[in-house]
């Protein structure tokens, strides 16, 4: 440690909140315990969704995962299985499934763009094959599938429909959940395959068909989490995380859908990051704030329909590349955070995450490392260990306030004072877009002017001397995805795939929702690709939004 | 004396523009004539634009892997088009294993992800000269 004293501007939150030097009885004196608190499960469920929390079951252990195909992945998946991660509540198996880029992007492994990238980041799939051969061996309806897909929720979900009956397991008993997040990765992600209104109304058709099919499934996984290492701070992670999840029940409702009805099934996917205060206080006021905002501003009368259900995964911008082993400690601290702020499920992206896809070593160390939480520290044991303190209390109420002002900002953005009006209009005039890059210059700055401390990066820096051992995708692995391809092309039904095909383009452009048309596309065996082109074709390109 | 003309762009299919944007940021800042060619760049595009610009540098921003190939095949088109003068900087998620390999595919430096941008405009201020037909 240097023994230089602080100046007071150095003492605030990585969001900017003001710390004082210590908190008090009066920093809380205007919290009402049943208003503002209440008990674990109850309304607003500041101190957690359930009466017993982790006392009863511990969160799901979800390690995001993907890499190379679909058997490599099935095959690690039951690995780490064997090794106790990727489970759920009751001990079954749970994961979360990543993407390649093409996958995405809506283009199959054999198109040119895809060149280099197939199975680099996540799995490949193309059509409702590869889902079948990822998911076999799966209990679909007592484990939990969590996939997060960018820009072809829709298809991909049709896919894993088309799939899971193929396995025999009929829609209704799906347990799981899909990200369906447009705004997301238009802003965060920056995917932006179709048209914003055009994403708008394939969300809601996902929405609407899960309501109708799929009541295990969570339809729309608001995702806040992204936004993180985009750039924005907790604060506006949390406050375009509500803007979005409002912003889908306004459309909801506008598509004539009853709250009460499927508010149950949203659910929600944020980061935790370093600055252990602020993120415990952040999940706690997403609760409380949630629970509010779905009460009184929409009226919802099921309990079930407030509950801000969260996936947590631990901050990677927050990771160095430099000396990486030490992201294990931050993936543990944030982990930590996560495990005190309340979370229904948690992922540590592993230490070489600033590197490569980890390897099976790196996952279980972060299994592990969840697995101690768990089952040696005792924060199980007791619901909400964090609340009533002082600081954490007066924190809460701070973040809540700000995220309300957030929340208010969206509002006047549009012409119709709802969030739907603000983002969208936010999205197509590049104004998140900006305010995100000016958030990831902001930090930036702070990290190179040492405002902001990084372990290894700018301070107590060393020489790289080598890499930790590395997850290298075999090439070999790739040719026999694209082989695959060819063979799958050549094999299917080609007069089946075309009026599939023209069944697509009619439903698109009818106002009918799309999916049971879309899950018999899948189940004709049209590529994502394909399917992706009919939509392309329909709703047309979208603007390109670039800032720069 | 004029600006360095620098073109930064990301090839291949990959939304993290973060790094991208922060680093075009700084070498603004540092008064370098910055165009952002932006996602989703191929490898011919990231070229052409390069020789159409009249660029002293091409910073490429690689975060999901493509680097090891498509960095090589860059180096290889920008040499067909008689364009080498142009020197190559890469950034983001790479292995420190793989940078050898990148240079000696005439790379002039890789910066991993969290490089300090300080440390990448003192590279091009030090290391890469404007040649002498762009005084």
């Amino acid at each position: 440690m240097t023994g230089k004293k602080k100046e007071n501007k150095e003492f605030e939150t990585k969001a900017g909140i003001p710390l004082k030097t210590v908190y008090g009885p009066d920093d809380v004196k205007e919290i009402d315990y049943s208003e503002d608190l209440g008990e674990p499960g109850h309304f607003p469920y500041t101190r957690g969704l359930y009466p017993n929390m982790y006392r009863d079951f511990p969160w799901m252990i979800r390690q995001p995962m993907g890499a190379g195909s679909s058997e490599l992945t099935a095959k690690r998946y039951k690995e780490l299985f064997k090794r106790g991660g990727q489970v759920d509540f009751k001990g079954d198996p749970a994961t979360t499934l990543l993407f390649d880029m093409p996958t995405n992007y809506g283009y199959d492994s054999d198109n040119p763009k895809s060149k280099y990238q197939v199975g680099k980041v996540g799995v490949p799939v193309d059509h409702m094959d590869d889902m079948r051969v990822l998911m076999e061996g799966f209990p679909m309806d007592k484990g939990f599938t969590n996939m997060v897909i960018h820009g072809s929720p829709a298809i991909l979900l049709a896919m894993y429909v088309a799939a899971g009956e193929e396995l025999g397991y009929s829609p209704n008993s799906l347990r799981g959940s899909g990200k369906n997040d447009p705004f997301q990765s238009y802003l965060a992600e920056r995917i932006q395959l179709l048209p914003i209104r055009a994403e708008l109304r394939l969300c809601m058709d996902v929405l609407e068909y899960g309501m109708e099919a799929m009541p295990q499934w969570n339809p729309i996984s608001v995702s806040g989490f992204s936004y993180h290492p985009a750039g924005y701070n907790s604060i506006q992670e949390l406050g375009i995380t509500l803007a979005t999840g409002i912003a889908y029940v306004e459309a909801a409702k506008k598509r004539g859908f009853d709250v009460d009805q499927f508010a149950p099934r949203i659910s929600f996917f944020l980061s935790v990051g370093i600055d252990f205060l602020e993120e415990v206080s952040k999940l706690r006021a997403a609760r409380r704030m949630w629970a509010r905002i779905m009460k009184e501003r929409f009226g919802a009368k099921n309990s079930k329909s407030m509950l801000f259900r969260v996936y947590c995964l631990t901050l990677t911008s927050d990771y160095t590349a430099q000396q990486p082993f030490i992201n294990i400690v931050r993936g543990a601290i944030q982990g930590l955070a996560g495990v005190l702020g309340g979370t229904q499920a948690l992922g540590i992206p592993p230490y070489d995450e600033a590197l490569a896809i980890p390897t099976e070593e790196s996952q279980t160390i972060s299994i592990r490392t969840q697995q101690i939480i768990a089952e040696e520290t005792g924060l199980s044991n007791t619901v909400d260990p964090l609340g009533g303190s002082y600081c954490i209390e007066s924190l809460t109420n701070t973040i809540e306030q700000k995220v309300n002002n957030y929340l208010q900002k969206v509002e006047g953005m549009g012409d119709d004072g709802t969030l739907l009006g603000g983002l969208i209009a936010g999205t197509e005039n590049g104004y998140f877009l900006k305010e995100i890059n000016e958030a990831a210059i902001k930090r930036q700055r702070d990290i190179e002017s040492g405002k902001t401390t990084v372990v290894g990066l700018n301070k107590y820096t060393t020489e790289e001397e080598v890499s930790p051992p590395l997850f290298r995708l075999d090439p070999e692995v790739v040719r026999i995805k694209i082989e695959e391809l060819k063979n799958f092309k050549k094999n299917r039904n080609g007069t089946k795939v075309k009026e599939a095909i023209k069944r697509l383009k009619d439903v698109s452009l009818s106002d009918q929702n799309v999916m049971p048309v879309l899950i018999e596309a899948a189940k004709s065996k049209v590529t994502l690709e394909e399917a992706m082109g009919v939509f392309r074709e329909v709703f047309g390109e979208p603007e390109r939004m670039t800032i720069n | 004396m004029r600006k360095r003309r620098v073109l930064m762009a990301s090839i291949g299919l990959d939304g993290h523009e973060m790094g991208a944007v922060v680093v075009s940021h700084a070498l603004r800042n540092a008064g370098m004539e910055v165009i952002y060619l932006g996602l989703n760049r191929t490898v011919e595009e990231v070229v052409e634009a390069a020789i159409q610009e009249d660029v002293d540098i091409i910073g490429i921003s690689s975060m999901s892997g493509i680097h090891d190939y498509a960095l090589p095949e860059l180096m290889t088109l920008l040499k067909d088009r008689g364009a080498e003068k142009i020197s190559v900087i890469a950034g983001g998620i790479i292995p420190l294993d793989d940078i050898g390999m990148l240079e000696n595919a005439g790379v002039r430096k890789v910066f991993p992800a969290g490089t300090q941008t300080s440390r990448i405009v003192r590279f091009i201020n030090d290391e890469i000269p404007l040649s002498p037909d762009s005084l």
